[in-house]
């Protein structure tokens, strides 16, 4: 009987354990004043991005984990990951982001992106767009990715997590077709779980 | 609590139409007792308001402005009623058969809080460029203290003074806050030392407020001995618009309900007319 007590007990704490932590992994999305369907620009870790896509939105969605950030071969990969919304369809998407960057070996080393600016359009940075399984290296015209703030979290003094805030726009060719994500915004908090770091 | 409000409006006015009838079956008999007399009262005055998001506390829920109306980025909900408790001590003097004057020294009190609709909510303590210091907080409770003062004419529709009277009222309120206290229950209690800080970032209500308020009631016993009085109010032209530091003034009436317990006290007197059946 005491085991079985024990084992409960055990149970039960594993349990309220993860799901503190799940409340800081979902989605909050804040609308923005001007445009609702949009996540207001914030700082607060709220896991959202969004941003026009041509005349629809590419946006963050509550069933896809929003961000995943990847540092391999002396380049940070930073992927967004969600819902485009163009011509009325609705497909999953991911938009990645692959630029050179200092040497970052654990996820707490993600805040010396902090007011960082990539210029899209430079020969070393590379876009892709990710529809299913067709993958798209994007053709830049022109655009920047603004890390703006980076924070660490501490939670009743223990440290949580980094919180990532910044912008990105980009005008690009698609199958030669000229098209425009524009005033994106994104609001991510990254924990160990979503940082993937493979050194040389 | 409105339902109740409104049933015991309706009562009154009833009682007082019963008593009025009665008043001419009996034998009228000269009758005096003091004009003034101390009263002690006390009440409940409800207010429509709003919630009041702290700038430094962590959204947990979305918000769809078309599809959760109700919800307020997971604090419950946005609509809030706001009780403000009182006693006090009113003297009380008859001007004539019809009027009588009072003010007093009210003693509110108010109690208003947060409590997450999870198991605790995040509150930043603190924030540089490249740090943010969240606490968990299982909720926040602000107590208000205000020291009021009361100035009612009250209005009997009868000169005779009957067991059952009734009477009609206006009168006004100013309060000052006299003392804010907030209390935080953290999630982990080593957290306690962030007490102060938080309370700084917590806003105080207005320290003036007041209102303006028409009320009907029921004086219950002879005037010449200890009697009673229950009324229902309706405080108008609400002023202080900040009700705590969670709660703010959606809608400018309110409701409210009062007993005071009257002693008659002085010599100088008053003749009334009265029926004994």
């Amino acid at each position: 009987m005491k085991k079985y007590f024990i084992l409960i007990t055990i149970f039960a704490l594993v349990l309220s354990a993860c799901s503190s932590e799940r409340e800081l992994d979902k989605t909050i999305f804040i609308p923005d004043e001007e445009n609702i369907e949009l996540p207001a620009y914030t700082e607060w870790g709220y896991n959202s991005f969004g941003a026009n896509y041509e005349r629809g939105y590419f946006v963050v969605s509550n069933d896809i984990v929003p961000c995943k950030i990847l540092y391999r071969n002396d380049s940070l990969q930073f992927f967004l990951n969600g819902i485009s919304s163009v011509n009325n369809q609705r497909e999953p998407m991911t938009l990645a982001f692959i630029f050179p960057f200092e040497n970052i070996e654990i996820y707490t080393d993600l805040l010396k992106l902090h007011n960082t600016l990539i210029d899209l359009k430079s020969d070393d940075c590379v876009v892709k767009m990710i529809n299913g399984n067709d993958e798209k290296i994007l053709e830049i015209l022109n655009g920047k990715l603004h890390f703006k703030r980076t924070q660490l979290l501490k939670i009743d003094d223990v440290p949580n997590r980094i919180i990532i805030s910044g912008i990105f726009e980009l005008n690009f060719l698609k199958n030669d077709f000229p098209q425009s994500i524009s005033d994106g915004r994104f609001d991510l908090g990254i924990t160990s779980n979503l940082f993937y770091s493979f050194q040389n | 609590m409105k339902k109740l409000f409104t049933i015991l409006f309706f009562a009154a006015f009833a009682l007082g139409q019963i008593f009025a009838q009665e008043e001419n079956e009996g034998v009228e008999k000269t009758h005096e007792f003091p004009r003034l007399r101390l009263g002690v009262e006390a009440g409940i005055s409800t207010f429509e308001g709003k919630t009041v998001k702290p700038a430094m506390l962590r959204e947990n829920q979305s918000y769809y402005p078309f599809e959760d109306r109700d919800f307020y980025c997971g604090f419950v909900l946005n609509n809030r009623s706001y009780k403000q408790y009182y006693f006090g001590v009113k003297p009380e003097f008859s001007l004539n058969h019809n009027l009588a004057l009072a003010a007093g020294l009210r003693f509110l009190f108010n109690k208003d809080g947060f409590v997450s609709d999870k198991n605790y909510f995040l509150w930043k303590v603190d924030e540089t460029e490249n740090s943010a210091n969240y606490v968990k907080i299982n909720n926040i409770w602000q107590q208000n203290f205000y020291v009021g003062i009361p100035v009612e004419l009250k209005i009997f529709t009868s000169k005779s003074d009957l067991f059952v009277r009734q009477y009609f009222k206006v009168g006004a309120q100013v309060n000052f806050l006299a003392v804010s206290h907030t209390n935080i229950d953290f999630n982990n209690e080593n957290m306690e030392k962030y007490s102060r800080q938080i309370n700084s970032q917590i806003e105080k209500p207005d320290i003036f407020s007041g209102y303006c308020y028409i009320g009907v009631g029921l004086k219950i016993g002879r005037m010449n001995h200890p009697f009673g009085s229950i009324e229902i109010q309706v405080p108008f032209l609400v002023s202080g618009k900040r009700y705590s530091a969670f709660s703010e003034q959606s809608f400018p009436f309110g409701l409210g309900l009062q007993t005071t317990f009257f002693i008659p006290v002085g010599k100088t007197k008053l003749g009334y007319t009265y029926i004994d059946d």
